[in-house]
């Protein structure tokens, strides 16, 4: 390199020492910068969300504020209601105009906190400290809304009664699509109801993508011993007892006319399915958009030790469906409806164990399209009462038919009954006509009082659309059930208290970490069942299982 | 290292005879396929172009592969400007063709064939595309030939970026994990991304070794990058899918075996996996066999100065230019010569392009028509329509509803010569997509809300029609809480104008003032009552269980009246037409009949299933059915094919002809 080269390069390396100071030095602030943004970032995130109660009344004192006499407007709406003790926090979002935000959760005499932000997102720690101390008494809520005109708008507080029973720890659920066709996206869900935590135990998609998954039952609300069934591509159930996993083969109750409903007797390995022939019709213009009508229905008894089936219900000229039973396993109860097809059927229907759709002679194919053609002129002719057998384990065989609710001369048809566990009451779904009442707008939740006969609404739970798919939890004081009453389509869960002195409280919705989530959701909840326990069992385990052939 | 550098810098075609200049060219080509001839169809799949909800972009990206997915749908965002759209795939297209390339330079073999190679894999894209045609309206993955792009671009993209690395244990363990890591997001094309790696480091060894002699090492490395992204999915399985079996891993991502049905009037029903493998095979194989053979001048290239003292002459070949490539000097085709190949080999692939493509009449009318349809442009589908020598059902109904926008459709009813009876059902399901709206259209707001409710996430995604769809018929029932959501999730739209629609929709609710005008594809809502419990599908039209009473029906109901009768018409149910008119005409305040129905009645009174003379007939329309009445006695006796020819010359536009072609109870 001749000495002009040199010289150069000596030039450069002198350039490059004093950017390398500048940029170095720049690079330090730089990075001095950024670690101390971040750290004022954190500490005003701190800040502005651990508010100490006692700042709240001090920040305000010096401001304008105007009393709103009126409680805020929030989403969900949780005011008044009653709510266990070891629920999730009750997140909401508020839903008034406003720059800043507080929400102040406080027990009288006791622990309180506030909430920064539209959203009152409350850590699970806080809330929990604040339920434990609110146990039998009442959260007190207030919330504070700066304007734009820099004016406070201080809402009536409003409360939250803190049950001393707390609820089953989890829930299962369908996800499903609104719609009726596309069931390769059902997913079955087990929720935490103490904590937000959402895990998907079982996908259809896991299996095939054309499988319907349907109809989750839990013996006792423990999950030691539950099913699940799937129906026309890998048709067949899945049965999981004591952490073995069996897929039921064709000589049980698979897809049999379609078994749809099913019940496990709390106190022995026997579950009561429904087998039907459904299917649906669709409204062009009418609010209620689809009829889901059976052309035969039926109960059978499904032995899980003796993997082996009989036919429980099967009077040849009524349709029995959606069975249920006491807690003790002693009564079957069940929806009854005349057929009322034209040509009901007369022939004697065998009482051989199944083994194949024959049993059922008077739903042969040609009598079920029949039917179907004739569905338009009498699907609103369904009318199911409640009814109740007495259950003999020991022959495993049924008595008479007891009618409890006569609900056919009132132009009505009940659907849905569920004993409570103390067996006092039983709640069923009532509606104009039909069996599927999640798609009836009139559905609503009725209560029966099992000692005195004595039927009634449920006007604190109902709303003006469909309430339906009820479940008791194992304390018998808390209804989960489904409801359409956010936006008329997509079904929500909630949940509601009954009091020993059998009262009622305001249900609430269940609760998500960003309240949003019910709103944006595009799915719904169907069939939500609470259990003491998780599942235990891996969902690849299950998902295994699923793909077996029957 | 560069190869093919501008050397010949002088004269005035520089910039043509240059890589520059194929690109290009290529750019032009692409960019002239994508939008010009197939904006329609661009537009058609822009469904895709919603920020989804965390849950559901979770959904997205918890599946193998489903990052591709997820960059696919926002790419998509872009078509509803089908000309931005078109140059967003052109330039996909030229940096697939890059990083191809990237990844062979160097290589043994003419470099001139590892650039047209590295061209295949965006022609191989184009290729899926094309395979599918109008079965991506069905599909519930309409993006999907996106996701091969974007496969290929990630996978080639790393390794080209990886081979830089000089520091060999650096560059295999990173190849190493990226290999490993790439299954949950590149699904099938991290087996792309080992397989170049696996190429890239047997040729780096060859080179360097001259030849395959390999160190226990290089052997054990080779080996765990084969195997180890052979088992990687397994391995994921394992850890995060548990419930997927093996088969579904294994095809993670991978293009869907779609059976495309061309528009069967002019081509044949072939698998688009198999098409694919067969032109990767041809076009892939030839072009790897070139560019993988060594060519002479290897020892010429021994001898050559390498490094910055040699100077350009001395590295200039005897045969004109040549090209460098890391040190060597090959002999080869003077450049000249050689981007002449370059843009025949482009010339060649488009034409096989072009021609693979959908060529039909009716793909270009219906997606024209789709276009037009979605943006309420009545004109448009009707003029779309007239292009296609056969119409479908799809087509015909979009027609039929822009016609009844219009108020024209009892007029135009038979305007075209329509030889096949329309399937009452089959436009819905051969064509749900667009299926919703039409029902959306006639007022059947329950079923359209099914049908939109059906084609949506679950099924094509997430459509913007259906969105839109699905917020109508809710504020037509009253569900305005229904509404909301839907209309809340257009607020999440890359597009300002969903955004914009949703914005003036939720300002309409929130006033409690009826949606403006333009935001809706009609005039004034539905009034409920007239029709009752019906299901369209099985019967191909309501069954209507009470007639309106003989007071004044407004427009409204009067053009879904007419409606009804049209389709009673379409579908031969010459009972419901016949015992309806009279209501009809008299509800309608006795005006004139739309010309198909006096056409209709003419025919119908000749069948004795009513009686015309009750109805005020043109005179000018009794005169051409009585000359057609002539007309068919006359081929009675003759039957003479130029006769029917003749017919359907005269008569293509009434509604006798449809007729003729159908049995009056209604069967073909």
């Amino acid at each position: 390199m001749d000495k002009n080269a040199a010289s150069d390069w000596k030039e450069l390396d002198g350039k490059k020492e004093r950017l390398a100071r500048r940029f170095g030095n720049a690079g330090t602030v730089l990075r001095i910068g950024v670690g101390l943004a971040v750290l004022l970032a954190v500490l005003t995130f701190a800040a502005l969300r651990l508010l100490p109660d006692s700042d709240v009344d001090a920040y305000l004192s010096g401001a304008r504020c105007n009393a709103a006499e009126r409680t805020p407007a929030i989403y969900p709406d949780y005011a008044g209601c009653a709510v266990p003790p070891n629920i999730a926090p009750m997140n909401f979002e508020i839903r008034e105009e406003g720059v800043l935000f507080l929400t102040r959760f406080s027990v009288e005499n006791g622990f309180s906190f506030v909430e920064k932000g539209k959203t009152a997102d409350v850590s699970i720690g806080r809330w929990r400290k604040l339920l434990a101390e609110a146990v039998g008494k009442r959260v007190k809520v207030e919330v504070f809304v700066k304007g734009r005109n820099g004016e406070w708008s201080v809402f009536s507080p409003f409360y939250m009664n803190v049950a001393e029973t707390p609820i089953d720890g989890w829930l299962h659920y369908r996800l499903i699509e609104p719609g009726y066709e596309y069931f390769s996206q059902i997913t079955l869900a087990e929720r935490n109801l103490e904590t937000f935590d959402e895990r998907f135990w079982f996908e259809a998609k896991s299996t095939n993508n054309r499988t319907c998954v349907n109809c989750h039952t839990f013996q006792n609300r423990r999950t030691e011993n539950f099913l699940f069934h799937m129906r026309r591509v890998c048709p067949g159930s899945v049965l999981c007892r004591g952490g073995a996993v069996t897929k039921l083969d064709p000589n049980v109750p698979s897809d049999v006319l379609g078994a749809a409903y099913a019940a496990w007797n709390p106190k022995r390995p026997l579950v009561a399915f429904s087998t039907n022939a459904t299917f649906q019709m669709f409204h062009s213009l009418s609010p209620d958009r689809i009829e889901v009508l059976d052309a035969a229905s039926d109960l059978i008894l499904f032995d899980a030790e003796r993997s082996k089936s009989k036919p429980l219900c099967t009077t040849p000229e009524l349709f029995e469906t959606f069975p249920s039973w006491s807690q003790d396993g002693a009564t079957l109860y069940y929806c009854v409806a005349e057929s009322p097809y034209s040509d009901a059927p007369t022939a004697e229907k065998p009482t051989a164990p199944l083994a194949t759709a024959s049993v059922l002679e008077s739903a042969n194919s040609d009598e079920i399209d029949r039917r179907k053609l004739e569905a338009p002129d009498v699907y609103a002719n369904f009318r199911y009462n409640l009814a109740k057998r007495a259950f003999d384990p020991t022959t495993q065989t049924v008595g008479e038919q007891e009618t409890l609710v006569d609900a056919a001369p009132l132009g009505k048809s009940i659907s849905h009954p569920r004993a409570s566990p103390d067996g006092s009451t039983l709640v069923y779904t009532l509606s104009k006509f039909g069996t599927f009442p999640i798609w009836r707008r009139d559905a609503d939740l009725w209560s029966l009082n099992l000692s005195t006969g004595e039927t009634r609404p449920l006007d604190e739970l109902n709303s003006d659309e469909s309430e339906s798919w009820h479940e008791w939890d194992s304390s018998g004081r808390w209804l989960i059930f489904s409801s359409r009453r956010d936006d008329g389509s997509f079904t929500r869960v909630y949940i509601a208290y009954y009091s020993e002195d059998g009262n009622w409280s305001k249900p609430f919705l269940l609760p998500q970490r960003n309240p949003q989530e019910n709103f944006e959701r595009m799915k719904s909840y169907n069939l939500p069942e609470p259990t003491v326990e998780p599942i235990r069992i891996s969902p690849r385990k299950l998902a295994q299982a699923a793909r077996r052939p029957c | 290292m560069t190869e093919a550098r501008t050397v010949d810098s002088s004269g005035p075609n520089a910039a043509f005879f240059s890589r520059g200049g194929v690109y290009a060219v290529f750019l032009f080509l692409s960019f002239f396929f994508w939008g010009v001839r197939y904006g329609d169809y661009l537009y058609a799949v822009r469904q895709f172009s919603l920020f989804p909800t965390w849950n559901e972009r979770w959904a997205l990206l918890a599946e193998p592969g489903g990052f591709l997915e997820l960059c696919a749908l926002l790419f998509s965002s872009l078509f509803e400007y089908p000309a931005l759209g078109a140059a967003a795939l052109a330039f996909l297209g030229a940096a697939i063709q890059i990083v191809s390339y990237a990844l062979w330079r160097g290589a043994a073999g003419d470099s001139f064939a590892r650039f047209c190679f590295a061209f295949c894999p965006s022609f191989l894209v184009s290729a899926l595309f094309v395979r599918v045609g109008l079965d991506a309206f069905e599909s519930n993955h309409a993006t999907f030939f996106l996701e091969p792009g974007f496969g290929v671009l990630f996978a080639l993209g790393t390794v080209a970026a990886l081979r830089r690395m000089e520091k060999t244990s650096l560059r295999r363990s990173l190849t190493l994990a990226f290999a490993a890591c790439a299954f949950p997001f590149l699904g099938v094309y991290a087996f792309v991304l080992a397989g170049a790696a696996f190429l890239e480091e047997i040729r780096r060894l060859t080179e360097e070794r001259r030849g395959l002699i390999f160190a226990r090492a290089d052997a054990f490395y080779l080996a765990e990058l084969a195997l180890g992204s052979a088992i990687a999915p397994l391995l994921w399985g394992y850890a995060a899918w548990r419930t997927y079996g093996a088969a579904r891993l294994y095809r993670a991502a991978l293009v869907e075996e779609t059976t495309v049905s061309l528009d069967p009037y002019t081509g044949l029903a072939l698998n688009a996996l198999l098409t694919l493998l067969a032109a990767t095979l041809v076009i892939g194989g030839i072009s790897a066999i070139v560019a993988l053979v060594p060519r002479r001048g290897k020892k010429e290239a021994k001898r050559a100065p390498k490094g910055r003292g040699a100077s350009k002459k001395d590295k200039r070949g005897a045969s004109g230019i040549t090209t460098e490539g890391e040190g060597r000097v090959r002999r080869s085709l003077p450049l000249r010569e050689k981007t002449l190949a370059a843009y025949a080999v482009l010339a060649i692939l488009s034409v096989a392009t072009f021609y693979a493509s959908p060529r039909s009449d009716l793909f270009f009318a219906t997606t024209a028509a789709a276009r037009s349809f979605w943006r309420y442009d009545w004109d448009g589908v009707i003029a779309a329509e007239r292009t296609a020598r056969s119409p479908s059902d799809a087509l015909i109904s979009m027609r039929n509803l822009a016609l009844f926008r219009r108020g024209e459709l009892g007029e135009r009813l038979f305007e075209r010569p329509a030889h096949e009876l329309i399937s009452s059902a089959s436009f819905m399901n051969s064509f749900r997509i667009l299926g919703a709206q039409v029902l959306e259209g006639w007022g059947y707001s329950n079923l359209a809300s099914r049908t939109a409710s059906n084609n949506y996430v679950a099924t094509v995604g997430r459509s913007v029609p259906a969105t839109k769809t699905l917020a109508f018929t809710a504020i037509d029932r009253g569900d305005f809480q229904l509404a909301r959501k839907y209309i809340a999730r257009l607020r999440r739209s890359l597009s300002p104008n969903d955004r914009n629609w949703a914005r003036r929709m939720t300002a309409s609710l929130d006033q409690g003032t009826r949606p403006p005008r333009d935001a809706l594809p009609v005039d004034d809502y539905i009034e409920r009552g007239i029709y009752s419990v019906e299901q369209i599908v099985s019967n191909g039209l309501a069954r209507r269980s009470d007639v309106a009473s003989s007071s004044e029906l407004n427009e409204r109901d009067r053009a879904i009246w007419e409606a009804r009768l049209s389709y009673a018409l379409l579908d031969g149910n010459f009972e419901t037409f016949s015992s309806e008119l009279e209501p009809f005409w008299a509800a309608s305040g006795k005006k004139r009949l739309p010309k198909s129905f006096q056409e209709s009645a003419l025919f119908l009174d000749r069948l004795n299933q009513l009686d015309a003379d009750v109805f005020p007939i043109e005179p000018e329309i009794r005169k051409r059915f009585d000359d057609f009445v002539k007309y068919v006695e006359l081929y009675q006796k003759v039957r003479d094919q130029n006769l029917l020819d003749g017919m359907e010359a005269e008569y293509g536009d009434t509604a006798w002809l449809y007729f003729l072609f159908q049995g009056t109870d209604g069967t073909r």
